[in-house]
């Protein structure tokens, strides 16, 4: 990034609305310009996808992230699919002003946006309006190709058995992950004898040199001891599971005890908000939110107040209304209990099929695109 | 019964019968039938999206297949908008196709006027007179006799030949005439 180019000769009287894009990444990589990143968190639409309107990043981000096939592919995973999404607003976000901030520069990654526009106009002869359509389709590509690799930072960054190595390499640095096990210098030795010739100004060597530690050394993966009873409750299926009590003496019925269970085995998958409740408080929240909705007073704010979440959170955990969006999903409650029940053997889908649900069903999530 | 999660306690007490696949088909009619009354709409919707969720899965796909499934539902499909600011307020919004396009806004009278595409570039600004949108009285009526084709009163470039806009007079207001050229990128 070269912060003295002078070139850009930006009108400060004219606003930032009435900017390029490309001009707008130009002045947040050479003059680290905050109000020019601001306009763009704020007022850019640039996202769109299926039937939306145009969409800001953070709403887009959000769309992504909330959508249930990105949930399937980091497997149920919340706090890793929060994280990658904390990640990835990051990258576009965080603009470092002095030596002391931490976390990744948004400045590097607007400038891998202007190198690829500068590539692609080369290649062809476009007009201005058709540059900011090159624009706002490289720009969703990059975040979407940034929230695949943000996937598997996180899910390297929340590997216990792992740390990061910054491996100085001729004057750089190429930070990787790598086994525990492997400590200090033999890492450096280890990198030398198994990485042919590194060079870490070469496009992608970064991914490169963690492919080789991956399949080389492995991920590792580590199976809690306290896992197992919760592992057998669960594949005992639902029919045999026994009806658990309360603190006030009301019981829930089988189903319910089966989420409360497989919630309590994978509290480590939750979002860090509710993962703070620890086990025990958990299996109380999750038994007195089927049990309030069962009678019919089921109160989210009181009962947020009561188990110390915020209202967001206990919203975003088990909300009892939310936005219907074609590839959207439910609050990660219900949705775990949908999970549940495609996969509890008492042929439910099949059912629901049988009784011609699903037609009804696929109309409904159609008009809702 | 809370009417946004309406479904759950039917499902869950349907689960406790000892014949589940009867009493889950009778759960699913009557989940029907309420999601018919206005009270549990939000909740039949509600429910839709929490089947879907079973339907998904319940699918068994690749990691590789998995992100390219995200990848394709969050492409970026080939439609852009540009609004039409008048005096600096928005008056309406249409969209356009990659493949090129033409859109009408009508009810245009005399200002000053923006059309910014969706980024938020503005991509065209200039003044609309009254000649350009309006007709006088006499005249609209001998064209109103005639069958030939109507004849933009003014055709301005658009934002480097990226396409024009055409301004038609008609009586109380005119319209305004975006074409774009086919996008090729």
């Amino acid at each position: 990034m070269d912060t003295n180019n002078v070139s850009l000769l930006y009108d400060r009287t004219k606003t930032y609305k009435d900017l390029p894009l490309t001009k707008l990444a130009e002045l947040i990589v050479q003059e680290s310009d905050r109000a020019a990143l601001n306009e763009f968190h704020d007022n850019r639409k640039l996202f769109r996808f299926g039937d939306n309107s145009a969409m800001l990043f953070a709403d887009f981000v959000d769309s992504l992230c909330g959508s249930c096939w990105a949930l399937k592919l980091v497997n149920s995973n919340y706090n890793l699919l929060e994280k990658a999404r904390d990640h990835l607003i990051d990258r576009f976000c965080n603009l470092p002003t002095d030596q002391i901030s931490q976390g990744p520069d948004c400045r590097y990654y607007f400038d891998g946006f202007l190198e690829q526009m500068h590539t692609l106009c080369l290649q062809k002869d476009i007009n201005p309006l058709e540059k900011e359509v090159l624009s706002v389709k490289t720009l969703q590509q990059m975040a979407m190709r940034h929230f695949m690799y943000c996937i598997k930072e996180s899910s390297r960054s929340l590997n216990p058995l792992r740390s990061r190595y910054q491996w100085h390499l001729n004057g750089d640095i190429i930070i990787v992950w790598m086994p525990l096990t492997i400590t200090g210098n033999k890492r450096r030795l280890w990198l030398e004898e198994h990485i042919d010739d590194p060079d870490s100004n070469r496009p992608g060597e970064k991914q490169r040199i963690q492919q080789i530690i991956d399949s080389e050394l492995g991920l590792g993966s580590i199976n809690y001891m306290g896992d197992f009873k919760y592992t057998l409750s669960v594949d005992c299926g639902l029919e045999e599971s026994q009806p658990s009590n309360t603190e006030d003496g009301t019981t829930v019925c089988d189903i319910a005890k089966a989420v409360v269970d497989e919630k309590a085995k994978n509290i480590h998958l939750m979002r860090p908000s509710v993962r703070i409740l620890g086990r025990t408080t958990l299996r109380k929240l999750i038994t007195r939110i089927f049990e309030q909705i069962t009678e019919g007073c089921y109160d989210e704010k009181k009962l947020a107040q009561r188990f110390g979440l915020s209202q967001s959170s206990l919203t975003r955990f088990a909300g009892s209304r939310w936005q219907i969006l074609a590839n959207s999903r439910p609050p990660d409650l219900w949705s775990n209990l949908a999970h549940l029940l495609s996969k509890n053997g008492t042929a439910f889908s099949s059912i629901a099929r049988s009784c011609g649900i699903w037609k009804k069903v696929q109309e409904v999530i159609r008009i809702s695109g | 019964m809370n009417d946004d999660l309406y479904f759950i306690p039917i499902i869950i007490e349907a689960f406790k019968q000892p014949d589940k696949s009867s009493a889950l088909k009778k759960a699913f009619e009557q989940i029907e039938q309420l999601g018919k009354l206005d009270r549990y709409s939000q909740g039949w919707r509600q429910f839709c999206l929490f089947m879907n969720e079973t339907l998904v899965s319940a699918d068994n796909y690749s990691a590789d297949q998995l992100q390219e499934k995200l990848i394709n539902i969050f492409k970026r499909p080939e439609v852009f908008d540009i609004t039409i600011e008048k005096n600096g307020i928005p008056i309406e919004t249409l969209s356009f196709k990659y493949s090129g396009d033409s859109k009408t806004a009508k009810n245009i009278i005399p200002g000053s006027y923006k059309l910014i595409f969706e980024s938020g570039l503005c991509i065209w600004q200039g003044t609309v007179n009254a000649e350009d949108v309006l007709q006088a009285g006499l005249k609209m009526a001998a064209d109103d006799t005639g069958k030939e084709k109507r004849k933009p009163t003014k055709t301005v470039p658009l934002f480097s030949q990226a396409g024009e806009i055409n301004f038609y007079a008609s009586i109380g207001s005119g319209s305004m005439e975006i074409v774009i050229k086919k996008i090729r990128i």
